[in-house]
């Protein structure tokens, strides 16, 4: 900054002065009837729009609302931020905009309020653009099937269940099950794998996305992740924009052509808030007091996820909304409504989180309707196999557990599922590369783990990677590349593998 | 089924419209006393500013204000009640004038509820917002 000189600044001071230029316009103005729990009804306004922006002139200053019904003398207003400073009479002006949010690269690695306006105590956003917060998802002419994955680094999701860029899958579960460390690994793994991440929080705890924040930047993820925060102690206006302004965030990489995964934690909270509007603005409760559009509440939300063909740019959004439930009732209202919604679900369950089974993925529960074709080959190659053989060992350890008498085929089955489970078991903020998912993968359907004692499994998972890396990087670079598992790599893995297994002294003979 | 209070303004308004003031006392004296008979008297404040905006439509009148930081005089005045009658095609304006020292200069023109903020106050805010950014 050569340039700080003193005839410098003067001279750029002079300039934004005289660039300053005001023009009288006339303004739609009304008043404040009515202001209750962050819901005003506000007189005259007679040109007002649909989520336009009012601005509340207060003696404190300006607060901003969102129009949300529009009625016969009246309009009724959610007000963005603190309602306790708007007295009755108050003048409020109509500012001819659609709420919008900033977008652009600046707000890459920053921590966001559902307005776009920086909260990590960094300087402020300069976005040149603004998008709507609500958009009409993209059409059918635009869009094109899952083709690619989504690496989330976790074994027993790119195996079972996979995700492909451009789907949704919901990730439910009971709370403390492991629904955001699925989401956190997924943005973690996505370093290097050419996506932007958008992580919106809609009513959680500050400190647990303040941890959450602190071990993005700690691996690395921030670089690529935008942070979008409705917090417990915001009000329920803010938590209903902030999935509709994360959304508008990811569409701006997804217009320039780029692959966006968004995850929405969680949308149950999303329906309560928008629950405590609704009710407020006097619209009639259906059931579980819902008001009748929150199935499209969703189902807009989640429709502007998408992936676009060549002709459009060929950018993607992935989503990942996470729903918790009650004592595990997927059967509730807003569990249903999003599992018909979104191409598949992750499912959690508790009893597997308690036997440590952790992530605690319910494989028989869990669907991806459209992941599988965007799955690599050489993953396709043995997760098939994998999939069975987890099913099999589900049936035959219900049954085993009333008998003792097996017969040795059985008996097989059952000691090859032990170890799968023990594989498919996996640490938070570990997310493993895919290459390296496919060789302990083929390592154990084709029967190399077998003498491997089931508590060992876990040991020897660890050295076995790094055996490989160190000894056969040749296959990992050509499972990388490729994307294919050929002959000769299984050749070289069996005894890569083997070679590994002559160094170890815990083997069953 | 009760009426509502833009219901009885309109009734009120429909009745006493082209009606002599000796009728029209008459007509407002039954009036309260149907508003009396359905217990309605909280709503009077109500049915009052609906029947002035179905009387203000009627007659083409629009109430405005005016706020300043001086008095006006008298061209200055001719100005703007010019430009009331241009924008929102009434025949009669009622101007209420209002001096207020806290907005500086320039005036804030009110008028049924569209706003022109001129003032220099707004302008100073305005432009500090314009530095902050």
């Amino acid at each position: 900054m050569k340039n700080n000189s003193k005839d410098f600044i003067i001279e750029q001071i002079r300039q934004r002065i005289s660039d300053f230029k005001t023009e009288l316009k006339e303004q739609n103005f009304g008043q404040v009837v009515e202001v209750s729990d962050g819901i005003a009804k506000v007189s005259g306004l007679s040109e007002a729009m649909m989520s336009e922006m009012l601005e509340f002139k207060t003696t404190a200053g300006s607060v901003y609302g969102v129009v949300l019904n529009l009625e016969e003398d009246n309009v009724g207003v959610v007000i963005l931020g603190d309602c306790s400073g708007i007295k009755e009479g108050d003048e409020v002006l109509s500012l001819k905009r659609i709420l919008e949010v900033p977008v652009g690269d600046e707000i890459i690695g920053r921590v966001v309020n559902p307005l776009g306006a920086p909260i990590d105590g960094k300087e402020n956003i300069k976005a040149d653009k603004f998008y709507p917060i609500e958009k009409i998802a993209p059409g059918v002419i635009t869009r094109q099937s899952v083709d690619e994955p989504v690496q989330t680094g976790i074994k027993s999701i790119d195996a079972m269940i996979p995700i492909g860029r451009g789907q949704r899958e919901l990730i439910i579960g009971d709370r403390q099950i492991g629904k955001t460390a699925i989401a956190i690994d997924t943005i973690i793994n996505q370093k290097g794998q050419n996506m932007k991440c958008v992580y919106v929080v809609i009513g959680q705890k500050e400190s647990k996305v303040a941890g959450i924040v602190a071990k993005l930047k700690e691996s690395g993820a921030m670089e690529y992740t935008t942070v979008v925060v409705a917090g417990a102690s915001d009000p329920s206006s803010l938590l209903y924009i902030a999935p509709y302004a994360g959304c508008a965030m990811a569409e701006y990489f997804l217009d320039k052509g780029e692959d966006v995964l968004i995850v929405y934690d969680d949308l149950s909270k999303h329906a309560v808030a928008y629950r405590e509007i609704s009710l407020l603005l006097k619209r009639p409760p259906g059931r579980e007091a819902y008001p009748g559009d929150v199935f499209y509440l969703h189902s807009r939300l989640l429709e502007r996820a998408c992936k676009l063909n060549k002709d459009f740019g060929g950018g993607s959004i992935t989503a990942l909304p996470i729903i918790e439930t009650q004592a595990g009732d997927v059967s509730a209202y807003i569990p249903t409504n999003v599992i018909s919604i979104t191409d598949g679900q992750i499912y959690l369950e508790p009893d597997l989180f308690y036997q440590g089974n952790r992530p605690a993925v319910n494989a028989g529960l869990s669907v991806s309707r459209v992941g599988s074709s965007a799955q690599i080959k050489a993953m396709k190659k043995v997760a098939g196999k994998m999939r069975l053989e987890a099913a099999q060992y589900r049936e035959l350890a219900a049954f085993a557990q009333f008998g003792s008498d097996l017969d040795e085929e059985t008996r097989n089955k059952l000691e090859r599922g032990k170890r799968l489970m023990e594989v498919l078991k996996q640490g938070q903020y570990e997310p493993m590369d895919v290459a390296e998912q496919v060789i302990v993968f083929y390592s154990l359907i084709s029967g190399l783990m077998d003498n491997i004692p089931v508590e060992k499994i876990k040991e020897f998972e660890i050295n076995l990677i790094s055996y490989i890396r160190d000894n056969v990087s040749d296959v990992l670079k050509a499972i990388k590349k490729t994307k294919i598992l050929e002959e000769s790599d299984e050749q070289k893995i069996i005894k890569a593998v083997n070679d590994y297994k002559d160094t170890l002294d815990y083997l069953i003979q | 089924m009760k009426a509502k209070a833009k219901q009885y303004a309109q009734a009120l308004f429909l009745e006493i419209k082209d009606k002599s003031s000796d009728e029209m006392l008459v007509i407002l004296d039954n009036f309260l006393n149907i508003l009396k008979r359905d217990n309605c008297f909280s709503q009077v404040e109500k049915i009052i500013s609906y029947f002035n905006i179905f009387w203000q439509k009627e007659y083409s009148l629009v109430e405005a204000e005016i706020t300043t930081a001086r008095s006006l005089d008298a061209g200055l005045k001719k100005e703007i009640f010019d430009y009331l009658i241009r924008r929102s095609k009434a025949e009669k304006i009622k101007i209420e004038e209002k001096e207020d020292k806290k907005i500086i200069g320039g005036f804030i023109v009110k008028y049924g509820d569209k706003i022109v903020d001129a003032s220099v106050k707004n302008k100073i805010n305005l432009f500090k917002n314009n530095l902050i950014q």
